[in-house]
């Protein structure tokens, strides 16, 4: 897979890990994928964003390391949408993290007491965690620093990001962003639930999508499922293609699939989604897929 | 008895081409006898092991044994479906631990941070207890022994017997050579404290039928990663030979194997375990075996 090492012409989004909650290495999803969210964004000026450290970032990273990485000379940006572990649980067997003289910034919000670097240390907690433990100093590898989100607007490289708070039912909240670079949008919504199951009813989602290129948005239930999953923190496929909808978005991708949802009904949903969009083009992510916006 | 293996890669799932044949799923073994089920570890294979339980009338009481709370032994729990059936009792044991108990630290992996249904509200009734170590108990209808293994942590080894029909599950654990836990035997030699290690495998393998081992390194990768606390093929053999096992399963896989190369160490691990009259097996997600007196042999 080719990753695009920082574009100066457009922005190249490469998906990595698609599906939610668990890693799935099973048969009847081998097709768009088992691995956990990462999505990777090359933007202008070799800027890469990772969305997500799920078990994708582990395959990520990895690939990275046949260019800077592996000497010691990257720089990454991660942004978590929350810690829930599918999110993060690529990261300690991510191999770029044990070079020394990589820098990673974790980009999000605190989940719980004392911020976003003491979630992460109880992840890697010696009594679970296999791997050594680059967040503190002794068996360092890569430089890591901690951003935690308080001003919802800041930059990364030539990109200005937006990130707001979206609602997960009565779950703690979520991380939602915007990506701006060289007048191309990418928007990043998952582990989003909307109040009334109406992604109009919250002005973050709206604000967030306005008129992105790509939406790439939460898709784990069908709408059929929703009513026995309230307050589980997701969304539906119709959900997310009704905001790309209303936001004025070019290009949806259905997102975090539930790791039950098998390839075949990934695509007929595709299909059926498909016939709901007014404008946006809608598909459904799938593992290995690289896009030039 | 019958064993069916749900999940045999090591450190974390692979959901990736070049372990699809024999699987990407980490660690999860059932094993049953007459109407009595234990399950050994709770890594990602046990979601779908839920999902065959619950499809086929789950039994009321299921039995867990988890060698050690590193994550790929314990990350499938949250989704192990039959822990949502109010109706249905889940004992989960592990070696007597001093600190850092079980329950802690399931229950940390389910901190609200981290997943969404924390291990309190749980419908199922679980409970966790504790076995001493080289002492054999009666759990689920089976004798079960437990040694303490060299690995970071703690973590232990199990011995089933029932009928006569032996097997012992030796992961994770690395070769007697470098002491790998946090606390060694206060006054005992850190040489005296490694045989006793060797020891604890060798008695977990004492007659046994079959062995699951811990074969996730090679010996060129073991000399390089010495303190990660695995094992090789080479080492197992020895093991089954002190213990005079019968079958050795190749197991824990390490994530980066590719299934042509594990085809190909298989192979070789074969022949080695003819030469002193074992029978070497690569253990392979999906697949179920059943131990008689008369042998072992493959189910469709
Ligand atoms: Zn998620
Ligand atoms: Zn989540
Ligand atoms: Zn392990
Ligand atoms: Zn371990």
């Amino acid at each position: 897979m080719e990753t695009g090492k920082g574009r100066s012409d457009g922005v190249r989004v490469t998906f990595w890990g698609v599906r939610g909650s668990i890693p799935t290495p099973d048969e009847p999803q081998a097709r768009y994928g088992g691995n956990t969210p990462c999505v990777l964004l090359s933007c202008s000026e070799g800027t890469l964003i990772s969305l997500d450290g799920g078990m994708g970032f582990r395959w990520m990273t990895a690939d990275l390391m046949a260019g800077k990485a592996g000497r010691g000379e990257e720089r990454l940006h991660l942004m978590l949408a929350h810690c829930h572990w599918d999110h993060i649980q690529g990261i300690p067997f991510s191999p770029m993290m044990y070079v020394a003289g990589n820098r990673v910034t974790i980009h999000g919000r605190q989940s719980f007491e004392g911020g976003l670097k003491e979630t992460l240390l109880h992840q890697v907690n010696p009594s679970y965690c296999p791997v050594p433990n680059f967040f503190l100093l002794r068996d360092v590898g890569a430089t890591v620093e901690f951003h935690e989100i308080t001003d919802p607007v800041f930059h990364v490289g030539p990109v200005r990001v937006t990130s707001l708070e979206l609602p997960r039912g009565n779950r703690l909240a979520c991380s939602g962003y915007r990506f701006e670079d060289q007048d191309l949008t990418v928007a990043y919504l998952t582990d989003v639930e909307y109040p009334l199951g109406d992604p109009g009813t919250s002005s973050a989602a709206l604000e967030l999508a306005r008129g992105a290129d790509l939406l790439i948005h939460d898709a784990q239930f069908l709408p059929e499922e929703v009513q026995e999953r309230v307050n589980w923190g997701h969304s539906t496929w119709r959900q997310a293609v009704e905001l790309g909808n209303m936001a004025g978005c070019r290009r949806v991708a259905l997102f975090h699939h539930d790791p039950g949802r098998t390839d075949d009904q990934l695509d007929a949903l595709e299909v059926e989604a498909a016939r709901l969009a007014r404008g946006p083009e809608v598909f459904v992510a799938r593992e290995g897929l690289a896009l030039d916006l | 008895m019958e064993l069916t293996f749900w999940g045999v890669r090591g450190s974390f799932p692979v959901a990736r081409p070049h372990a699809r044949r024999f699987g990407g799923n980490t660690p999860c073994v059932q094993v049953t006898a007459e109407g009595n089920h234990v399950v050994i570890d709770a890594g990602t294979g046990i979601r779908r092991l839920g999902q065959r339980l619950l499809s086929q009338g789950c039994p009321r009481e299921l039995t867990l044994l988890i060698s050690h709370p590193h994550w790929d032994h314990i990350q499938g729990f949250p989704y192990f479906e039959p822990a949502y059936e109010p109706e249905i009792e889940i004992s989960i044991f592990s070696i007597l631990r001093d600190e850092d108990k079980l329950e802690t630290l399931f229950s940390g992996q389910q901190h609200v941070a981290f997943f969404p249904t924390p291990l309190e509200q749980l419908p199922s009734k679980v409970r966790f207890l504790e076995l001493e170590e080289g002492r054999p108990q009666d759990v689920a209808g089976f004798q079960i022994l437990t040694h303490r293994l060299n690995h970071p942590g703690v973590s232990s080894g199990y011995r089933l017997e029932r009928d006569g029909l032996v097997l012992a599950y030796v992961c994770d654990v690395a070769p007697s050579r470098d002491v790998l836990l946090a606390d060694p035997r206060p006054g005992v030699s850190e040489e005296a404290f490694l045989q006793e290690l060797f020891e604890n495998q060798v008695r977990l393998a004492e007659g046994a039928d079959l062995v699951i081992y811990d074969t996730f390194f090679t010996p060129a990768e073991y000399a390089e990663r010495r303190h990660w606390g695995h094992s090789t093929l080479e080492d197992g053999l020895e093991i089954c030979r002190l213990a005079g096992a019968d079958h050795l399963f190749m197991f824990h896989h390490n994530p980066e194997r590719r299934d042509e190369e594990l085809a190909i160490l298989y192979e070789e691990a074969r022949r080695m375990g003819e030469s002193q009259g074992l029978n070497v097996h690569v253990a392979c997600e999906g697949q179920t075996w059943k131990l008689e007196r008369g042998g072992l042999t493959a189910c469709e």
